[in-house]
């Protein structure tokens, strides 16, 4: 029922709103709340609780309580007491079966007590085990809050704004407010309720949601995140009234002194007929009670004994010390609780002070104050623990549904410290996050325990302060993707796209059995320009290469190639890659895709230490790269070439700097596929020029699959696939890149000491066994197969396995476990196609 | 040929150079001793090694204030800082707006994700 | 995590620009005992207080630096590029 205007209302009568709710048309006024509005118009019952489906109503109209969330707009666990109305919005109920006025489930809070203790979960429904999806499955139904859309689509967008400020106020009330305009500098206020004139910059309604390291405060402002980070943080959130222990306490029609305050002030609804104020707090609301036309039954400051009755769950009288009193409104206050969890956050201690019954912060660490009553600026008596009266449930948690029964129980079960019991019983846990229910708590069980609300403290404040969506924490969906140059053409082929790491890449181009063939055949073209390259130059390059690598590279021609492996001072494999000398101090380092960073990084920490004359850098992006391979590579690259290609001026392992198609390419003869090649690097920019002029004449794109089928019948280590972690380059027969004449190298301690539990090898079977598949040897697993795959050429299926190093020999025979079965491979240590390497060598 | 001519292109959009052992006269500092030179009259370069970067980073601009706020959280620049989701960038003030400087291989996802941010203004 | 740090070029930063490398070891030379070099791979003083670290700049201008930082209180006192120390085991 709506009253008279009331000074300062927030409700405009001259606009009507209509909106629907559980699919009926009801109607409110702009400025109410859904909410208010649905009150106005006759709703009392709002939600139903967690576990037991008792009937809730309007208790605190300030978004703290769980009692009025609603699904709104598809949107659930929406607080519409805080909720503005807007034309047409779709409002339903949530957690229920049928409505919530005949809630099915309700059954449960009439039958369900004796057997959903606190903890139930934890000893019954554990047998028969097999049983346990279909209790879950029930259970899960019974209790719980709203529903996600699982189609995953979301609720609109989500934006992300970085702000920095000097001084950040939370709370706009008095003591913000004046804060705020004594501050100096760049000042930003927040508050959670409407915005107001001011000399500084105010962001409101906006919830300040935690307190991190670096001064970063997350603001949630509807849609928008603001990452707020702040010279100077002062917290002047105010104190939050708190409800009494009493057994009846979570009836409908039972609420806080704030909300009968805005329902009243705010929205002129007139909150009951017949009210009972009870404790301090209660009686500040008289004027809008007489305001509203309310009759004032009783009102007591300190009650002796306190119970409220009611049928189908809604508040019909008291027992106010023996007295029954009818009414439908009971107005309780428990006193004021500093709201002090964005400084416990933030590192500040949290004490009781017995005095007024509060906790208070104290220690602030540096760059955060608190002002107000969230330092503790009330007056007031501490208010009772429980008022005896005995009868229905008493809640200690409205979330969570926790009685004072659980909490007594848990205590003799032995849990008996508030973070124990708060695990135990789940109280505190729910979406309040302790702002009605941890002061209530502490007092239980200081009772429960015989000792003090000192002694018993309260429970670690995390974050977030106020439940916030999922979907605005994570801002925006997107994933960084990192493409080569060569992608648009990638795509024009309607290649199959993969993952490597944060590359996007061609896996193949519809038929990578065709690629290999055209690679071995004729000639193939493969876009490699993810590699890792890095410059190095300087007096101290060669020098510096030679104490990186256990290779030695100062004694490189200028001209030519050398693979190199890298390995940590453990003697483990890290990464591997050419090396080019292309002056005297003038090198060009490569490596795999996914470790290039790691390796720039590698190089760049070492040389901090050493401090060699020497420049590192990183051309990864600047360049592109395309291997051209096969027997027609030759001929196909004269054509665009002015380059003298024949074997004697341009040999297998040499680097020279030619044009192609008119681009200045770095062509290095190197030969991961197998066959005659050519690696062209190119700058970026002109990548597209010289992959349209290698296709033009007659290479076949082949992409990754094809390429390791390619390296696997050369037996080619892939740093990654074939090894891991614990390789070392004995283990992996790489021993001859050590050079150990070298005075000093990165693993040049670890040489004589490698472990060679396993070898790497190579095989040829029959049958194709899966990645990983177990190599078996005398009953026990001996090792694994890293990388097979079918060799057309090769007639067999070829692969690379992690097997004894007595059966490391040529011909030997392993035993690879496929689909349950052992079958015996050959061991094959030279490559499977072209031992010698003299397609490679033409 | 040039030294490194394979890494330099020869008409780029906008000449971006990386100059190693200090930081010249209007260049853009991106380390203790490291800095962009952009553009085509980058003066004298004799006194310092150059790397040719002009493929290797695209310019984006970003011309507001509050857009910016919504790609990074780097204030002070000119600036070498993480934008978006840990995009390594440069990014310096121009005009009313900003210009950063981003790793080409990402060049689309930032392009793509600074427009959208666009749009929610 | 969400702490500031002061790279010693940039300034201050959030912690998400870097890397972190670990703590400063002492590199054994290449005539280290098999326990002399495990020690050095494997094991960690990880102290409760005042740990030197290496530090690396990922994000922006990508320079190594070493910082103090109170272990138990995730506060840093100093940050500095260390000077090479050429051929001799690190500090």
């Amino acid at each position: 029922m709506r009253l008279r205007s009331q000074t300062g209302e927030r409700i405009d009568r001259t606009r009507p709103i209509r909106f629907t709710y559980a699919g009926e048309e009801v109607t409110g006024f702009a400025g109410d709340t859904v909410g208010s509005a649905l009150f106005a118009a006759g709703r009392r019952v709002f939600s139903r609780s967690f576990k037991y489906h008792r009937p809730r109503g309007l208790l605190c109209c300030s978004g703290r309580c769980p009692n009025c969330m609603m699904t709104v707009d598809g949107v659930p666990n929406v607080r519409v007491c805080v909720e503005p109305l807007r034309p047409d919005v779709d409002v339903r109920d949530q957690n229920v079966r049928g409505s919530v006025d005949r809630d099915l489930l309700g059954v449960v809070d009439k039958v369900g007590g004796p057997f959903t203790p606190v903890g139930f979960y934890y000893r019954t429904m554990i047998r028969p085990r097999r049983a346990w999806p279909l209790y879950e499955k029930v259970l899960r139904n019974l209790a719980g809050l709203g529903r996600v859309d699982e189609s995953g689509k979301g609720h609109g967008r989500y934006e992300t704004v970085h702000r920095r400020v000097d001084v950040l106020v939370i709370g706009g009330g008095p003591a913000g407010r004046a804060a705020a305009a004594a501050a100096e500098g760049d000042v930003l206020l927040v508050d959670d309720r409407e915005s107001h004139e001011a000399p500084y910059e105010v962001l409101a309604p906006a919830t300040a949601l935690a307190v991190y390291e670096g001064g970063l405060v997350p603001v949630a402002a509807g849609h928008v995140l603001h990452r707020i980070r702040a010279d100077r943080i002062v917290v002047a959130t105010g104190a939050l009234e708190q409800p009494l222990l009493f057994a009846g306490n979570d009836l409908v029609g039972v609420m806080l002194p704030d909300g009968v305050r805005r329902m009243v002030d705010e929205w002129a609804v007139k909150p009951g007929n017949v009210a009972v104020l009870v404790g301090e707090g209660a009686a500040g609301v008289k004027g809008q009670l007489a305001r509203a036309g309310v009759e004032i039954a009783e009102a007591s400051l300190r009650p002796e004994s306190l119970v409220a009755h009611g049928r189908k769950g809604r508040l019909r009288s008291v027992e106010l010390d023996g007295e029954r009193i009818d009414c439908d409104l009971l107005v309780v206050s428990g006193g004021l609780q500093p709201a002090y969890s964005l400084l416990a956050q933030a590192g500040a201690r949290i004490e009781y002070e017995p005095r007024r019954g509060i906790f208070v912060p104290t220690d602030l660490p540096d760059g955060v104050e608190v002002v107000g009553a969230a330092a503790g600026e009330i007056e007031q008596a501490p208010a009772p623990a429980v008022l005896p009266g005995g009868g229905d449930k008493c809640f200690v948690c409205i979330c969570e549904d926790v009685t004072t029964k659980d909490v007594k129980r848990a205590v003799a079960e032995g849990f008996d410290s508030i973070e124990l019991a708060k695990r135990y019983t789940t109280v505190t846990m729910g979406p309040c996050q302790g702002k009605l229910c941890q002061l209530a708590a502490t007092r239980m069980l200081a009772r429960a325990t015989d000792t003090d609300e000192s002694a018993i403290g309260t429970t670690t404040a995390r974050p977030p302060w106020t439940p916030v969506t999922l979907g605005l924490l994570a801002g925006r969906h997107d994933e960084p993707m990192k493409r080569t140059p060569l992608h648009a053409r990638h795509e024009a082929l309607g290649a199959e796209m993969m993952w490597t790491g944060q590359w996007r890449r061609p896996f193949a181009y519809g038929d990578p059995a065709a690629e290999v063939r055209a690679v071995h055949e004729s000639l193939g073209v493969i876009d490699v320009s993810t590699l890792g390259k890095v410059i190095v130059e300087g007096p101290g390059a060669a020098e510096l290469l030679d104490r990186l690598y256990p290779n030695r590279f100062s004694d490189l021609k200028q001209g030519r190639i050398r693979y190199g492996v890298l390995t940590s001072d453990g003697g483990r494999i890290m990464d591997d890659g050419t090396v080019a000398r292309l002056g005297d101090e003038l090198f060009y380092v490569t490596t795999t895709s996914t470790g290039s960073e790691g390796v720039v990084e590698w190089f760049e920490w070492w040389n901090a230490i050493w401090g060699y004359d020497a420049e590192i850098v990183n051309v990864t992006g600047a360049l592109a790269a395309m291997n051209l391979a096969g027997p027609r590579a030759r001929e196909a690259l004269d054509a665009l070439t002015d380059a003298d290609l024949a074997n004697e001026s341009f040999k297998y392992l040499d680097a020279k700097e030619i044009r192609v198609a008119g681009v200045p390419c770095l062509a290095l003869r190197i030969g991961f596929v197998g066959e005659l090649g050519y690696e062209l690097h190119c700058a970026a920019t002109s990548a597209g020029e010289v992959w349209d002029a290698l296709v033009g004449a007659g290479a076949t794109p082949f992409a990754l699959e094809a390429q390791r089928v390619l390296r696997l019948e050369k037996g080619h280590v892939i740093v990654g696939q074939d090894t891991d972690s614990e390789s070392n380059l004995v283990s992996a027969r790489m021993q001859w890149t050590i050079k150990e004449d070298k005075p000093d190298f990165v693993g040049k301690g670890a040489v004589p000491h490698l472990q060679v539990r396993e070898k790497l090898v190579g095989f040829t079977a029959d049958v194709l066994p899966p990645e990983g598949a177990q190599v078996v040897s005398g009953g026990r697993i001996a090792g694994r197969v890293t990388s097979a795959r079918a060799s057309e050429r090769v007639g067999r299926a070829v692969g690379l396995a992690w097997v004894d190093p007595e059966k490391a020999e040529e011909g030997a025979t392993i035993s690879i476990r496929v689909d349950g079965a052992l079958h015996d491979v050959a061991v094959t240590l030279a490559p499977f196609y072209d031992p010698e390497g003299a397609l490679l060598r033409s | 040929m040039t030294r490194l001519a394979f890494l330099s292109p020869e008409s780029p959009p906008l000449r971006i150079l990386e100059v190693r052992g200090g930081v010249p006269e209007g260049s853009i500092p991106i380390g203790p001793d490291r800095a962009l030179v952009v553009g085509d009259n980058p003066g004298n370069l004799d006194a310092y090694r150059v790397y040719d970067q002009s493929a290797a980073l695209v310019a984006i601009e970003v011309e507001s204030e509050a857009l910016l706020r919504r790609v990074t959280e780097l204030t002070d620049f000119p600036a070498a800082g993480a934008i978006l989701r840990g995009v390594p960038a440069v990014v310096e003030r121009r005009g009313e707006g900003f210009r950063l400087f981003v790793p080409q291989e990402l060049s689309q996802y930032v392009v793509e994700t600074i427009d959208d941010l666009r749009s929610g203004l | 995590m969400s702490f500031l740090l002061e790279c010693p070029h940039c300034g201050r930063r959030p912690v998400d620009e870097f890397r972190y490398q670990g703590e400063v070891t002492r590199r054994p030379g290449a005539d280290a005992s098999l326990r002399e070099l495990t020690d050095y791979v494997y094991f960690r003083d990880n102290v409760a207080g005042v740990q030197r670290e290496w530090w690396y700049h990922r994000a922006g201008c990508r320079v190594w630096f070493v910082a103090e930082r109170d272990t138990r209180t995730n506060e840093v006192l100093r940050t500095e590029i260390p000077a090479p120390t050429g051929e001799a085991a690190p500090r």
